[in-house]
């Protein structure tokens, strides 16, 4: 079964190509694709955190739609 | 009730493993970014290794304390995050100039205390009874592992590619000497690189120095002086290729293409040279005084390699990104804080001992002189070292003639002593292998010009150097002005052993952009126009 490990190593993979090289002909620490990788997983990160928590989000807001309903409901 | 995760790295929702991953993550990263520059894995797995070790053992020690994997793993993995990344962020808030209360506040001053703070809530989020902490490991897992697929995918890519290019590369290069002697009693050889020293033209005219005295004493002492020499190639790496192989690099260009950014094809000949492996041939001991760039800090066909105390470039581009920079620096862990200036004269004391060591010896050395840094006074006195090495420093121009004029007043002593101590005159050649930077083309400090576009006078600048050449016996009609590098060891070869190495034309060449090293187009003409019209 395909799992979001899966899905991260694949579109890493596909990001990492697309990732121009670069040349100095000196060791560069290379903090802009250091910040970038950062970034890039951290946006991962956050989406695989939605898909962990969907059904607590999805609950608050249903509730909280709920909530709303009954208060505007009849006088 | 659910009982509580038993097992090595157990989670409550199954295996961890991001600590291991954020150890490796910053080293992969450093390797995949600069993989153009690098051709042994030997250095980045081995820091892999020293790094996935300290992740155990953080690890092993703070789960003795916190009693369940998932905490243990995340405070750990916030700790590799912060430690590896700081000189990141250092990097990025540089321009930012920051007081308070009229009084400048350094960066480290500005981001220490604030990295102590979110380790800090890190720490006390993971002491917390948070019941989602077992989701955390999951998606930190997820993190991780995006991480260090993306470098690895680049250094595979590479990796897989640079096999191709260096079977043609190497095919080019298999080239062996006939069995000659040395004519004549045999004598050491000495090969000085004096990097991105300028050529005398540039020195007056851009600098506003006056050479002349260095010149002078060379003379003096022998030498002939090439006045009109430039570097065959504008960039160390090409430059050191083609002198240490004695031939010209057009077989890459052909090979491998204008646009391949691999600069190891270059690099593997400096490491496994030509004038290196005749030399053993001959039977010469070999002798490597390196210097802390990469292709240069040790050759391993070397009888002797010297790099000093000097951390290899790769390990000291990571240490730089981490947390212990600062402190090291403040407190001189390693030596690494004085290591360049103590390992650069240190080098010039090593030179002046081999004379009359167990030769004959061939002796390579390469000093980051005058090349920035600038770490000495004129009077050889040691400046602090620019903690960024991408900004442009002040007062540039001065700093480099003052380390110019260090590197001429070592140079003259050295050379002295090598003369005063050798049993038998050596040959000895002093070059430098590509000139300085004009004002604002130089890639280090973040610009990538186009070289095609550039004015004669900034061509001038690159390529015009010094190339001084100590052969005695030889008849000084073999020698003239345009005298190139390329042709420095085929006149050593074919004087001194009657190698059938005859003088290859002098030819100039630049290249279209920085990062393309091999799109190369010639210049020769022109730069002898400029001659021509400078003599009018």
């Amino acid at each position: 079964m395909i799992g979001p490990q899966h899905i991260a190593i694949v579109a890493s993979i596909l990001v990492a190509l697309s990732f121009p090289q670069t040349c100095h002909a000196y060791i560069d620490p290379g903090t802009g694709s250091y910040l970038i990788q950062l970034l890039i997983a951290g946006f991962l990160g956050a989406l695989f955190s939605v898909k962990l928590y969907w059904r607590s989000i999805k609950g608050f807001v249903v509730s909280r739609f709920h909530e709303r309903k009954g208060e505007a409901g009849p006088q | 009730m659910k009982d509580p995760p038993s097992g090595f790295l157990c989670g409550h929702n199954g295996p961890i493993y991001h600590p291991f991953l954020f150890a490796v993550f910053p080293v992969v990263s450093l390797l995949a970014h600069n993989i153009n520059e690098i051709w042994s894995y030997r250095e980045p797995l081995m820091l892999t290794g020293l790094s996935l070790l300290s992740a155990f053992v953080l690890l092993a020690l703070l789960f003795l304390l916190l009693r369940d994997w998932d905490r243990t793993a995340l405070v750990v993995s916030l700790l590799l995050v912060l430690f590896h990344s700081y000189g990141h962020f250092i990097r990025l808030i540089w321009s930012v100039n920051f007081s308070i209360l009229g009084l400048s506040v350094g960066r480290n001053l500005m981001l220490f205390p604030l990295w102590v703070i979110a380790f800090i809530v890190g720490v006390c989020f993971a002491g917390s009874k948070h019941k989602q902490v077992g989701k955390i490991t999951q998606m930190l897992n997820i993190v991780a592992l995006v991480l260090v697929v993306l470098p690895v995918t680049k250094v595979v890519a590479r990796g897989v590619q640079r096999s191709r290019d260096l079977a043609i590369g190497e095919a080019n290069s298999v080239w062996f000497p006939e069995s000659h002697s040395f004519k004549g009693p045999p004598r050491d050889v000495y090969y000085i690189v004096l990097d991105r020293y300028a050529s005398e033209k540039t020195l007056r005219d851009v600098y506003g120095h006056d050479n002349s005295g260095f010149l002078s004493f060379l003379r003096d002492r022998g030498f002939y002086v090439a006045n009109d020499s430039y570097a065959n190639y504008p960039r160390t790496v090409l430059s050191l290729a083609s002198s240490l192989n004695m031939r010209y690099l057009g077989f890459l260009e052909d090979s491998l293409g204008r646009e391949c950014e691999d600069f190891v094809p270059a690099g593997r000949m400096i490491l496994d040279n030509l004038v290196g492996r005749y030399f053993k041939f001959y039977g010469y001991r070999h002798v490597h005084l390196g210097s802390s760039w990469y292709f240069t800090r040790r050759n391993e066909n070397a009888d002797v390699n010297f790099h000093g105390m000097m951390l290899p470039e790769f390990t000291r581009a990571l240490y730089r990104t981490t947390m212990l920079f600062p402190v090291g620096e403040k407190f001189n862990l390693l030596g690494q804080a004085s290591a360049r200036p103590t390992f650069i004269v240190n080098k010039f004391e090593e030179l002046t001992k081999l004379p009359g060591k167990r030769g004959p010896q061939f002796v390579f050395a390469h000093f980051l002189l005058p090349h920035h840094p600038y770490v000495f006074d004129r009077h050889g006195n040691t400046l602090p070292s620019s903690p960024n090495p991408t900004m442009v420093e002040s007062g540039a121009k001065q700093k480099y003639v003052d380390q110019l004029i260090f590197a001429n007043t070592m140079t003259m002593q050295m050379i002295d002593s090598l003369l005063v101590r050798s049993p038998v005159k050596p040959i000895v050649l002093v070059q430098s292998d590509e000139g300085p930077y004009p004002e604002g083309t130089d890639p280090q400090k973040g610009h990538f010009p186009s070289w095609k576009s550039a004015s004669l006078t900034q061509h001038m600048q690159k390529s015009g150097i010094l190339n001084a050449l100590l052969l005695p016996g030889v008849d000084s009609t073999l020698l003239y002005p345009s005298l190139s590098p390329v042709n420095g060891f085929r006149l050593v070869f074919s004087q001194y052993f009657g190698a059938d190495l005859p003088l290859l034309p002098d030819r100039i060449y630049a290249i279209e952009r920085d990062d393309y090293p091999y799109s190369f187009f010639e210049i020769t003409q022109e730069m002898e126009g400029m001659l021509v019209s400078d003599r009018f």
